[in-house]
């Protein structure tokens, strides 16, 4: 059975630091399952496919909020260094962005996976 | 102690049985007995014990025998039960060398005990005993030791509600102790008179009261403490009406339970009503609801489960509106203006961002009233810096920490609305003390007129006509270098014009038909002597209101072509405080009837003026004059402006 602790484990985060911060957990359990239906992740992906930087940063930007809120730290850091690299003003997506885009994409994939999963035990 | 109180044992157990010829229980207690009774321990397994005479559960608080034996003196009591009444006394003394107690008790006979006059005197200084220590001295109220030593630990079933005085502590601080006094006081009287004779109210800190209604019914409660908090609304306080009453209050059911846990809940729940004041907060039910509509926090992120992550923290204390981007921040501001409380604004949003929405809220100077914490993960010093210098209040960043959020909206929230309240209350003063001023004012012209053939409302219409001319002509042209206190102090200042008249023979003032040219003389002194009154006042010299007053009186008879008096000055050099009250009078005095002639209507007078009939005056105040003759004319038609 996955608990919140390994739950959290598994995204490098902490179960503990988060109930510090939202201290009811099916308000927990609440933003998980919202979180599944949040855009940011596809406005990130959608404006690397149309070359968009200011939209890409945006996106990567509140991804990166969101994580930080619900504790998801692996896919925070990714999303993090993401935004750094789309900050400068330019007209095109720098080249460096394109393989940190690849780590946020495996990231989410990964927690968005681990978050299905968990709340499916927990509605049981 | 009495040397016949040493006895052996064979002298004790003697006075024993000539006590039990009187008496009807005797007995003798032992250090022993006596401290565990003073103990009240191992009550179920004493030898003897006395309370289960009593029929009471536990020893009594003062027992007589306890006394005796610590002062080692004789002790008396009188104990009730449903039995009867009975006097016990307690004798020290020592029986063959130990420390004991003699008890002794005796019945009264219940019809014979008291007769009626001592009866009633009995009961009324018991009564008065009673009322002086459970009385607060200063509002009449029940005070806390009442609700300490009476109410504290008994079960009721009652609605329970605890009021705290909104703002006591600036009434005391503004206003005086003594304002302070009146205000509880007539507080205290106001509740008194809106609660059943049988309801018990408890001063229970120092702006603080505890209202209980025993037995009411829950409809009654709601609808008691509607009527309470309205009518402290309609206090008013003798002396000073300016003080508007507003209370908080934290109401909730004792059902069967001890008092003092329903008193700490309400406690609580006045706690919470504190955060916004003038509140009921009551919790029905397990469910808590507040009187008044809750505050509003605008929260702007364009991220939702941002928004709900916010609003799931504060949506229990307040009204929550979103908005998705800094465009749409902005138009719920524009409509909504002072009623949102607070906004939560994230920076980094779609079609305007949080910087716009500052900018906006700037210009419209809504940064006063409504504070802003800005929530952004986007902690760059020079983020942070910008939104400071835009005048954000606090700043918080992600990720969130519920509780810090919570606290932090309640504090600001609360922070602004005792400076707006406060604001309020020195607004209120200035406004008290300029009313003030300017009561006096119109006493002193009212006194320079006393007698004269100008009228009552003299004074008032040139006031008016002065303040409707300057602020035209502050209007038309900045030539003068008048603000809006220059206009303030010189309308005001125009009331003493004529202050001088108190020195000129009012024979002369009052003459019906034409004054000699000897008397005219006499009469154009009045612009000197009221100059000379008001440079007499040494210790106000410099302020401008004097300044403008002693010019106006000396130079308001002055002519722009130079023809006038006391001095003839000409033009400009005439200083416009008194051109312009020198027209106001000249309008009013051809408005108004005199002994010597009827009131010409305003379009007349006007008329005349410009034509040179009345004095010459500065082109530009006679232009002022006509453009405002509509509101001259509506004035003098009945419509006071």
């Amino acid at each position: 059975m996955i608990t919140f602790e390994i739950f959290y484990r598994q995204l490098g985060g902490s179960y503990a630091d988060v109930q510090s911060r939202i201290p009811n957990d099916d308000l927990i359990l609440r933003f998980l399952g919202e979180f599944l239906n949040d855009p940011s992740y596809q406005r990130l992906d959608s404006a690397f496919a149309v070359g968009n930087v200011r939209d890409a940063f945006c996106a990567a930007h509140t991804l990166k909020g969101v994580c930080a809120n619900l504790g998801f730290e692996k896919l925070r850091i990714s999303a993090g260094a993401l935004t750094e690299a789309l900050r400068s003003e330019t007209e095109k997506i720098p080249q460096s962005a394109f393989p940190l885009l690849r780590s946020v994409q495996s990231d989410y994939r990964n927690t968005a996976e681990a978050v299905s999963l968990f709340l499916k035990e927990k509605t049981k | 102690m009495h040397c016949n109180n040493i006895l052996t044992a064979d002298q004790a157990e003697e006075k024993m049985k000539c006590y039990n010829d009187i008496f009807s229980v005797v007995r003798i207690l032992k250090k022993d007995q006596i401290a565990k009774i003073c103990a009240k321990a191992d009550v179920e397994n004493q030898a003897c014990p006395c309370f289960s005479f009593w029929e009471k559960t536990e020893p009594c608080d003062n027992c007589v025998s306890a006394r005796a034996f610590i002062s080692k003196k004789d002790e008396a009591k009188l104990e009730f039960s449903e039995n009867g009444i009975y006097q016990v006394i307690a004798r020290y003394a020592e029986i063959d060398g130990e420390p004991c107690v003699m008890e002794l008790m005796r019945e009264f006979d219940e019809n014979n005990f008291i007769d009626l006059t001592c009866e009633e005197k009995l009961l009324s200084k018991i009564n008065s005993y009673y009322a002086k220590t459970y009385t607060d001295v200063m509002t009449g109220v029940f005070n806390r030791r009442f609700y300490e030593e009476k109410l504290k630990n008994t079960a009721l079933n009652a609605g329970v509600a605890m009021l705290d005085l909104d703002d006591f502590k600036i009434y005391n601080d503004v206003y005086g102790h003594e304002t302070g006094d009146a205000v509880l006081i007539t507080f205290a009287e106001n509740l008194k008179k809106s609660v059943r004779s049988s309801d018990k109210i408890i001063r229970y800190g120092g702006d603080e009261f505890l209202l209980i209604m025993s037995g009411i019914h829950k409809h009654g409660f709601d609808a008691a403490l509607e009527h309470i908090a309205q009518s402290i609304k309609g206090i008013i306080i003798p002396g000073y009406e300016e003080i508007k009453l507003t209370t908080s209050i934290g109401a909730t059911v004792c059902a069967g339970e001890p008092l003092s846990v329903a008193v700490s809940r309400a406690d609580q729940l006045l706690y919470r009503a504190k955060t916004r004041k003038n509140v009921t907060v009551i919790d029905k039910d397990g469910e808590t609801i507040e009187s008044e509509s809750k505050s509003t926090v605008l929260i702007a992120d364009d991220n939702k489960l941002n928004r709900d992550i916010l609003s799931s923290i504060l949506s229990n204390e307040f009204n929550i509106i979103e908005a998705s981007d800094g465009k749409e921040c902005i138009d719920i501001l524009k409509k909504k203006g002072a009623q949102v409380s607070l906004v939560l604004l994230d920076i980094i949003m779609p079609n305007a961002d949080g910087f716009d929405v500052l900018k906006f809220m700037s210009d419209r100077n809504l940064m006063e009233s409504i504070p802003v914490i800005t929530i952004t993960g986007d902690g760059s010093s020079q983020t942070i810096q910008k939104a400071y210098e835009m005048g954000v209040s606090d700043f918080i960043a992600r990720p969130f920490d519920t509780k810090v959020i919570y606290r932090r909206v309640v504090n600001t929230i609360k922070l602004y609305e005792k400076q707006k309240r406060l604001i309020a209350t020195v607004s209120n003063e200035i406004l008290e003390k300029e009313k003030n001023s300017n009561i006096l004012v119109n006493i002193l012209s009212q006194v320079a007129e006393f007698g004269a053939d100008t009228g009552c409302e003299h004074i008032t219409n040139i006031n008016k006509i002065t303040e409707w001319l300057l602020i035209r002509l502050k209007e038309k042209t900045s030539g003068y270098a008048l603000n809006e206190k220059d206009v303030y102090l010189i309308t005001t200042a125009s009331s003493l014009h004529d202050i001088g008249k108190v020195g000129i023979d009012h024979s002369i003032l009052n003459k019906p038909g034409r004054l000699t040219a000897e008397e005219f003389e006499k009469v154009k002194r009045h612009t000197v002597i009221g100059a000379e009154m008001i440079r007499n006042i040494r210790k106000y010299r410099n302020e401008p209101l004097v300044q403008y007053a002693h010019d106006i009186c000396l130079y308001h008879h002055e002519r722009y072509d130079g023809k006038g008096y006391p001095i003839g000055l000409s033009g400009d050099d005439i200083p416009i405080a008194a051109q312009v009250v020198s027209i106001a009078d000249a309008y009013d005095a051809l408005t108004s009837d005199r002994v010597y002639k009827k009131a010409y209507s305003s379009e007349t007078a006007v008329k005349m003026i410009i034509d040179g009939e009345c004095g010459q005056f500065n082109p530009i105040l006679i232009e002022c004059l006509l453009d405002i003759q509509n509101i001259l004319a509506k004035d003098r038609d009945g419509i006071i402006k």
